[in-house]
């Protein structure tokens, strides 16, 4: 796996952390709201990612009925999962401030 | 039926007549079969292989029909399903727990049933299947944790073999005590490469998108034989040919050491099961 494809991975992890800390959401439902936030992923990249955050103890789950097919699994953050949010929201920060800071240089540079 | 579920079906009706004629076979090949002093056990023992083997067929034929019977999964239609299909067999091949297993199901049906109904394309919404279903299996343990839960498989499945096999031969020559029985050296080499080797490789297999891998048990049955075959006629001269093809081991040859076999599955199937608890989730 690439580097690229892990990093995105850890900004998704982020991200789903965050969107499941403002409503409660399903599967499918994380899916589309990534997709309106400008991601283009699929179901295929997210579920895995949920499963990872719910097996890590961040994300606890609740069965619904579903109007289709079997019972729909919503999920929640944990006490775990806010204090990993607020990790990724310091990380992230101080990332964004770096990367920019060099972009700006670069473009400085550049000029 | 699947065109899957087909193959699925056909590989364990195969494997069963080829269990079933070898068994019988065995029987018209014994000295007293032609003297006509063939006692009522190995008629007993023949009887009970071909039960077992009919069984087998019948178990996979009613987990097909299992599988089908949900009315969720009749709800995914066409390339969905295919999809779906392999990645419910992989996930059910995995070393997961069969809750884990379920939730997985439950929560792809959900996710593949809502992209149908929203008329997405079911390559965009799964990409390669064989590859979704291993990233779900990554969100649970590193693949080097699978395997050391695949060998404790491989254990459990060889001991069982090998007392399994060894009471067979033993019904067979009941005079025998249980503890002189010998087992032929390649038939104990089999049952090694089938545990250990065979086994894992045909799950791990059989979770792609080629059905006709659900035949490999078959072909390497099959290879297997007339490999030895092909040995006898051409190699016996080599000592470790001989050995193969006419070595007897006997794997229990008292009372202590199948009291140690009895202990060691007991072992391994808790530990498999403590192991697995601590290190999935």
């Amino acid at each position: 796996m690439n580097n690229e494809t892990q990093i995105v991975k850890g900004i998704l992890e982020g991200c789903l952390l965050k969107i499941i800390g403002e409503q409660e959401i399903y599967g499918y439902m994380a899916v589309e709201l990534l997709n309106a936030a400008g991601f283009a992923v699929n179901e295929a990249t997210v579920y895995p990612i949920l499963s990872r955050l719910q097996n890590k103890g961040f994300l606890r789950i609740e069965k619904r009925p579903s109007p289709y097919g079997p019972d729909r699994k919503y999920y929640f953050l944990t006490p775990e999962g806010e204090d990993s949010l607020k990790g990724f929201e310091k990380s992230w920060s101080k990332i964004n401030n770096i990367v920019s800071h060099i972009m700006e240089g670069d473009r400085n540079d550049q000029a | 039926m699947t065109k899957r579920d087909k193959i699925l079906l056909l590989s364990s009706i195969l494997l069963a007549c080829c269990v079933i004629v070898t068994a019988f076979f065995a029987i018209k090949t014994q000295p007293e079969y032609n003297t006509g002093n063939l006692g009522l056990l190995p008629l007993i023992s023949a009887t009970l292989i071909t039960i077992i083997s009919i069984s087998s067929v019948l178990l996979v034929l009613f987990k097909i029909k299992k599988m089908h019977r949900g009315k969720a999964e009749g709800m995914l239609t066409g390339d969905y399903y295919r999809r779906y299909e392999v990645i419910r067999d992989a996930i059910a091949n995995s070393q997961l727990s069969g809750n884990q297993k379920k939730e997985i199901r439950e929560d792809l049906l959900d996710l593949l049933i809502s992209a149908q109904r929203a008329g997405k394309d079911a390559d965009l919404v799964t990409g390669n299947p064989e590859l979704f279903a291993m990233e779900i299996l990554h969100s649970f343990a590193r693949p080097s944790r699978f395997a050391i839960l695949s060998l404790f498989d491989g254990m459990t499945w060889f001991l069982t073999f090998i007392v399994g096999v060894n009471t067979l031969l033993w019904l067979e020559n009941i005079n025998q005590s249980y503890f002189s029985i010998a087992n032929d050296a390649g038939m104990v080499i089999l049952i090694f490469i089938i545990t250990f080797i065979l086994v894992p490789l045909t799950k791990k297999l059989t979770s792609t998108k080629n059905p006709w891998m659900f035949m490999l048990p078959l072909a390497f049955g099959v290879t297997y034989v007339v490999l030895l075959e092909v040995s006898r006629l051409y190699f016996y001269s080599f000592d470790s040919v001989r050995w193969l093809l006419d070595g007897q081991l006997n794997l229990i040859p008292n009372p202590v050491v199948l009291v140690c076999y009895i202990c060691a599955f007991a072992i391994l199937v808790l530990s498999k099961k403590l192991y697995r608890n601590k290190l999935l989730r």
